[in-house]
């Protein structure tokens, strides 16, 4: 699964470490996310869809690798 | 009970159970001084300082508000725990076969926990730096 995350961070000049605190999370799993290296839960799909306003499947991309 | 509040109670545990383990061999034992004792010696102040850096670390972690312990590293625990059990049992059986190669089963046992512990250390490293995998993938 691939996912928007860095490009949406860039679009709204958020760093990883900022994100990371607005879902409660390490920074460590929002670099794991952005390397596609981690699958989160729906909860923190949703969290993280919230925080760029936008679906959950406009920044988790299913079957795009 | 919070990950610090436990990380808090474990290293003093950890720390007296390691302190008191070479009073009681230096108080008992302490001619049989030998490379294999130093040995332990080492591998126990490493296996020490590991939940101390970790605690440090933690402590600082807390003061910036940043969260312990998150989905991600539960998962991480959990993937690298299931692996580590399934290869430990691998090590015990191997260890098994070649019990007649250890001079006593004291010795044989101490092999093996340490094995168990340096392979789910090992496993957590593995997922750390490659990623978890991913369960939906056929």
């Amino acid at each position: 699964m691939q996912t928007r995350i860095k490009e949406l961070r860039a679009r709204d000049g958020l760093t990883q470490q900022q994100l990371a605190n607005l879902v409660k999370v390490r920074r460590e799993t929002i670099v794991f996310l952005e390397k596609g290296k981690y699958n989160p839960s729906l909860k923190l799909a949703y969290e993280i869809a919230q925080v760029f306003s936008l679906p959950v499947e406009e920044v988790f991309l299913m079957g795009a690798d | 009970m919070s990950y610090l509040n436990r990380s808090i109670l474990i290293v003093p545990i950890l720390a007296a159970c390691v302190i008191g383990g070479f009073a009681f061999y230096f108080l008992n034992y302490e001619p049989m001084m030998s490379w294999k004792m130093i040995t332990i010696i080492i591998l126990s102040l490493v296996m020490l300082a590991i939940p101390v850096y970790r605690s440090i670390q933690n402590a600082k972690d807390k003061k910036k508000n940043i969260p312990l312990e998150d989905e991600m590293s539960r998962v991480l625990e959990i993937y690298a725990g299931a692996y580590a059990f399934r290869y430990s049992m691998m090590s015990w059986f191997l260890i098994f076969i070649f019990r007649g190669k250890f001079p006593d089963s004291e010795e044989m046992l101490g092999i093996g926990i340490m094995a168990s512990a340096a392979i789910f250390g090992l496993t957590w490293v593995y997922f750390r730096l490659n990623g978890i995998p991913d369960a939906n993938q056929d």
